[in-house]
């Protein structure tokens, strides 16, 4: 560009940028007249404001650098807002209302992302608050709607203010968009109906919004369409006084929504209870306003504003109205111009369809979102409103009012928790009047395990109809089943908080499983505050409850506060139940398994032998229990170097339990997976093999080919591969469990950690030692962030980094390495174990080719004393090593 | 409000406040008396920004993408007594932070990549992290050297990039401190988003 002509092209650009785009080719061929180097000069730049761009994100009309300059966290909001609230950083203040503020927060942990954090400012007591939300979440977790934003979380601040964080919307509230882009009555209705359908969703699911107003929607633009969100969705409920069991005041006084949507049954005003016919009342009012460009006057407002009580106030018609408002602001069209023609139409049937939405009397209105949603369609379909033939709203007015059932019972569906929980209810009931309390503690605790039972069984017979071949055609995921299994629950038992309890303990433990860690924790934490809260001696459960969200710890790699936690389990459950019993089995077998992810085997294996004896005691030996702490036993000694010992330990757990559970089972897999790693470990590499493929086969067809058993089995056969030298074959499955591991479990987790060694590994095999050595010491970074420099692993991470830097020349780089992976092994591993025995063979084998004979030899002997002393057969061919 | 406990586990030092405030406040009765005073705050924020980032690599995950205004707003509550300042302060703050946080990414993305083309140490950055890091630095790089080409020929309009991207300025704010109208800003602002795009998307 010739920069003299710089100013001329900025003005020119601007002019057109400015101008309508219509208008631009003549503004163009004005400016630039003839000069045809200038013009394609100003093309060019003009030509960027729709184009893509290259750096994709970085300079399109909203993308990273609009929204860089656009968040200036402003002086005047930061030094009001707190640096944090709950878990999330504020970033600066979104808006202000009535209710308090908005914030936009970020969240931290466990993902980034930003949200919109509501602080809600009244004098509320912020406990009751956050019960009633509580109760609510479940239901709200299962509202999955483009139209609605999700609430995801709930706390209260340091001075104990309740607070809201939601999904971040960006948009204008409802009637702003609408007036700000012109938008006809076409466009309008057609916007509300969207709105209607996020709002009819959340209604199936038996959640009212009870506080729908433009404000509560907000427009957003996606790729130049509008998209309407419903945000605040179970908010005005958990702040309603007068919600839940302490209710008992008068509804006056206490108005949450705003007065100007309410229903009058809301307002208090009719003695008649609060349902989707108030939302559907809302939404008659926003229409409205949307037809009208102002809001009506109904029994709520005119209450408000006068303090008369008087259900029957005239609402204006919206075409009457729009009369009215337009006469006001002359020459003002905030509707658009395009579009007269449905207008005209307002006097008919829109208002016909505003009216009916608005009746005083719930049961005189549409019946539900959807009848309005269909009356405006049919309008905009230019067939005749239903709303107007008074046959078809007799007989639904009368159906709606005999068949008036509880919201929640109508959307329930199948009820297949809440028949165990009523029969559960009932029979604790009756024994509760039969026998003194401590006895009916007793009982009521055999008719929870009982349920429990119950449950378990159900939710087992759901997932194995969820298995691929046994279900036609139904295409539901164990999720959805477990969803919906914990929807239930929350409409049933509020009276039962220890039933209730048992239950999301049962649920809990169920999406562990399935390694849906996020609402198990939820579900466990909620079920161990029940259990601390009680009244009666429930430590047992409070130990039951402490040990599983121990093992979420350990299944999201919170190695410590895994441990804390069993620990606390078993102190609990052994006071509690000083004999042999389930929950002492259950604690010791926990805090057995976090010892030893630290690493600190003869601990967790003393605690695993006690367990099992305890075990033996209770079930006998033949049960299941048995089975899994002889697997675990087996595990244990395996990573301690004894393989030897571990194959006839998973032998025999393996057959009690292909017997009990059936080959397909998680835990057969488990034993599967582990008695292939013994005999790995014992160089019987082709049964390792066969037994890692057919576990493998049978995780993929129960768990899916993308999940985390499947990845297990991915990177154990990889592994075996490798050190069969199979490294090409191993390769693609190492990436592959990586890659799994990566995405559902994140890419710090120990599991990724170890699917990466693989990896990393085979990169060795195949001579690629550039990326080898970059994994393994990613491997060796996580597993030393989660572990320390003690951690398991560490020291084999280093042994492959080490070759990884002895292949690339830097020999003694890697001897470095391999001491200190060395000087840790000897620490951790004093009785022997194959990595120490590896280490000391690599050592060796380096000392070696650099001519250190001798110091070879003393690091050779001290592996085949090991060898001999762990039983290996391999103990022979270690002299032989050195020849490799 | 405070700020200290936003950044447990980072190694900050006490940010010498009394000194940013006062040199500020000299700044803004005349800016142009004392070169020495602008050049010392820049490199007073400069580090302070670069200790900032530091900490939050060190907290957060290292293919971590640094905020500009958020950064640049930690050290305005850091380095300066919010109760001594007024508005013109603040514009001079953040007229000279936008600088030293262009700086700071520049020098942060050529130091990873360098880093990445084979120096030692950022072991700890994972695959699709460090993917996603290179591309941002190459971004941050390529942004960068397209500013300085803008500034040849239309040295307002990068300013206002700057001020308005790595300072977080608002319209009014940028207007201000350039001596402008909103509107000339907004003007720049459009162009250079405009130019910059084009000259970003390849040969011309």
């Amino acid at each position: 560009m010739i920069p003299d002509r710089y100013p001329r092209v900025r003005a020119i650009v601007l002019a057109a940028l400015a101008a309508p785009h219509a208008a631009r080719e003549a503004l163009l061929d004005e400016q630039c007249a003839g000069d045809a180097s200038l013009r394609a000069e100003v093309e060019s730049l003009l030509a960027q404001e729709s184009g893509s761009s290259t750096p994709a994100d970085l300079l399109r009309p909203g993308g990273r650098l609009d929204r860089m300059a656009a968040r200036p966290p402003g002086e005047e909001a930061a030094a009001r807002a707190p640096a944090r609230i709950g878990p999330y950083r504020i970033l600066g203040l979104l808006g202000e209302g009535g209710m308090g503020r908005v914030y936009l927060a970020q969240q931290e942990e466990p993902i980034r992302r930003e949200v919109a954090l509501k602080l809600v400012q009244r004098g509320l007591d912020s406990r009751r608050v956050l019960e009633r939300f509580a109760l609510e979440r479940q239901v709200l977790a299962r509202l999955d709607h483009p139209a609605i934003a999700r609430v995801l979380d709930a706390g209260s601040d340091s001075e104990g203010r309740p607070w809201f964080a939601m999904e971040l919307v960006a948009g204008e509230s409802l009637t702003e968009y609408c007036d700000a882009h012109s938008l006809g009555v076409r466009s309008r209705l057609e916007l509300f109906v969207r709105v209607c359908a996020a709002v009819q969703h959340a209604h199936q699911r038996g959640v009212l919004h009870r506080d729908l107003k433009p404000g509560n929607i907000l427009v957003g633009t996606q790729d130049g369409a509008a998209v309407p969100k419903v945000i605040d969705f179970g908010i005005a409920k958990a702040l309603d006084p007068s919600e839940g069991p302490e209710a008992s005041m008068t509804q006056e006084g206490q108005w949450l929504g705003t007065p100007d949507y309410m229903s009058p049954e809301q307002a208090g005003l009719l003695d008649t209870p609060v349902d989707t016919r108030s939302d559907v009342y809302a939404l008659g009012v926003i229409l409205y306003e949307l037809l009208a460009g102002v809001r009506p006057v109904t029994p709520a407002s005119h209450f408000l504003r006068s303090g008369e009580r008087d259900a029957r106030v005239d609402v204006v018609p919206p075409s009457q109205a729009w009369r009215t408002s337009v006469a006001e602001r002359p020459g003002s069209d905030s509707h658009g111009d395009r579009d007269r023609r449905p207008r005209r139409g307002l006097a008919g049937d829109l208002d016909t369809i505003v009216a009916y939405a608005l009746r005083t009397e719930p049961h005189r209105r549409y019946p539900s979102v959807e009848h309005l949603a269909d009356d405006v369609r049919r309008y905009l379909a230019g067939l005749p409103v239903l709303a107007r033939t008074d046959t078809w709203w007799y007989r639904t007015g009368k159906f709606a009012t005999r068949h008036r059932i509880p919201l929640a019972l109508a959307a329930a569906g199948v009820l297949w928790l809440g028949g165990f929980a009523a029969l559960s209810v009932r029979q604790a009931e009756r024994v509760a009047q039969e026998r003194d309390r401590a006895r009916a503690a007793e009982h009521s605790a055999r008719l929870e395990a009982e349920t429990a039972r119950q449950v378990s069984e159900f939710l087992v017979a759901l997932f194995e109809a969820s298995e691929p071949g046994e279900t036609k055609g139904a295409e539901r995921t164990a999720r959805e089943l477990l969803d919906r299994g914990r929807e239930r629950l929350e409409e049933r038992l509020v009276d039962q908080p220890l039933v209730r309890a048992r239950l999301l303990m049962t649920v809990a433990s169920v999406y562990q499983q399935l390694v849906l860690l996020e609402p198990a924790e939820e579900a466990a934490r909620r079920a161990l505050a029940l259990r601390r809260e009680a009244s009666t001696d429930t430590s047992a459960d409070v130990a039951e409850s402490l040990d599983l969200l121990a093992t979420l710890a350990h299944d999201r790699g919170e190695v410590e506060a895994a441990a804390e936690l069993s620990l606390e389990a078993l102190a609990i459950a052994r006071r509690a139940r000083p004999a042999a019993h389930p929950i002492v089995i259950a604690a010791l077998t926990g805090h057995s398994t976090n010892l030893q992810v630290q690493g600190r085997y003869d601990e967790a294996l003393a605690l695993r032998r006690e367990a099992l004896t305890l075990a033996q005691q209770v079930h006998g030996r033949d049960h299941a229990e048995v089975g899994y702490l002889m697997q675990d036993l087996g595990y244990l000694e395996a990573r301690s170097g004894r393989p030897r010992a571990a194959v006839p330990l998973y032998r025999q757990a393996l057959t009690t339990q292909r017997r009990l559970l059936g080959p397909r089972h998680p835990d057969v897999i488990d034993a599967l997976n582990g008695l292939a790693m013994a005999l790995v470990d014992l160089g019987a590499h082709a049964e390792a093999e066969s037994l890692f493929r057919a576990g493998l086969a049978h995780a993929a067809a129960v768990h899916g080919a993308d999940g985390p058993y499947a990845a297990r089995a991915l990177m154990n056969l990889g592994r075996c591969l490798v050190l069969q030298g199979r490294s090409a074959e191993a390769l693609p499955l190492c990436q592959r469990a990586a890659e799994i591991h990566g995405r559902v479990l994140g890419t710090r987790h120990r599991h990724y950690a170890s699917a990466l060694l693989g990896v990393a590994r085979a990169e060795l095999g195949l001579r690629r030692f550039a990326a080898a050595e970059r994994h393994a010491r990613e491997v060796l970074a996580i597993r030393l962030e989660a572990l320390g420099p003690d951690g398991v692993g560490v020291g084999l991470a280093r042994m492959i980094v080490a070759a990884a830097r002895e292949s690339q020349g830097d020999v003694a780089g890697a001897e470095r390495l391999l001491r200190e992976a060395l000087e840790l092994h000897r620490r951790q591993y004093p009785d022997g174990h194959p990595d120490r025995i590896d280490n000391l063979e690599a050592l060796a084998r380096l000392l070696h080719s650099s001519g250190r004979a001798d110091e070879a030899a003393g690091l050779l002997a001290e592996a085949a004393s090991l060898r001999r002393a762990l039983e290996s057969p391999l103990a022979a061919p270690s002299a032989a090593a050195v020849a490799r | 409000m405070s700020v200290g406990h936003d950044h447990p586990g980072g190694r900050l030092s006490t940010p010498p406040r009394s000194e940013v405030t006062a040199i500020l406040h000299r700044l803004a009765r005349d800016p142009g008396a004392s070169p020495e005073d602008a050049e010392r705050l820049l490199a007073l924020v400069y580090d302070e920004l670069r200790a900032l980032a530091d900490a939050l690599m060190r907290r957060e995950r290292p293919g971590h993408t640094l905020q500009p205004t958020i950064l640049v707003h930690d050290a305005w509550l850091r380095l300066v007594d919010a109760r001594g300042v007024d508005w013109q302060d603040r514009s001079h703050f953040f007229g000279i932070a936008a600088r030293a946080m262009r700086q700071l990414l520049v020098d942060h993305a050529r130091k990873r990549l360098a880093v990445r083309r084979g120096g030692g140490g950022w072991t700890r950055v994972s695959l699709s992290e460090a993917e996603a890091a290179t591309a941002d630095d190459v971004e941050v790089l390529a942004l960068h050297e397209a500013m300085l080409r803008l500034t040849a020929v239309d040295p307002r309009a990068a300013r206002v990039v700057e001020l308005r991207v790595f300072g977080g300025l608002k319209v009014e704010e940028v207007a201000h401190l350039l001596g402008v109208s909103p509107r000339t800003v907004d003007g720049d602002w459009s162009m250079a988003r405009l130019w910059l795009k084009r000259e970003l998307a390849g040969p011309t």
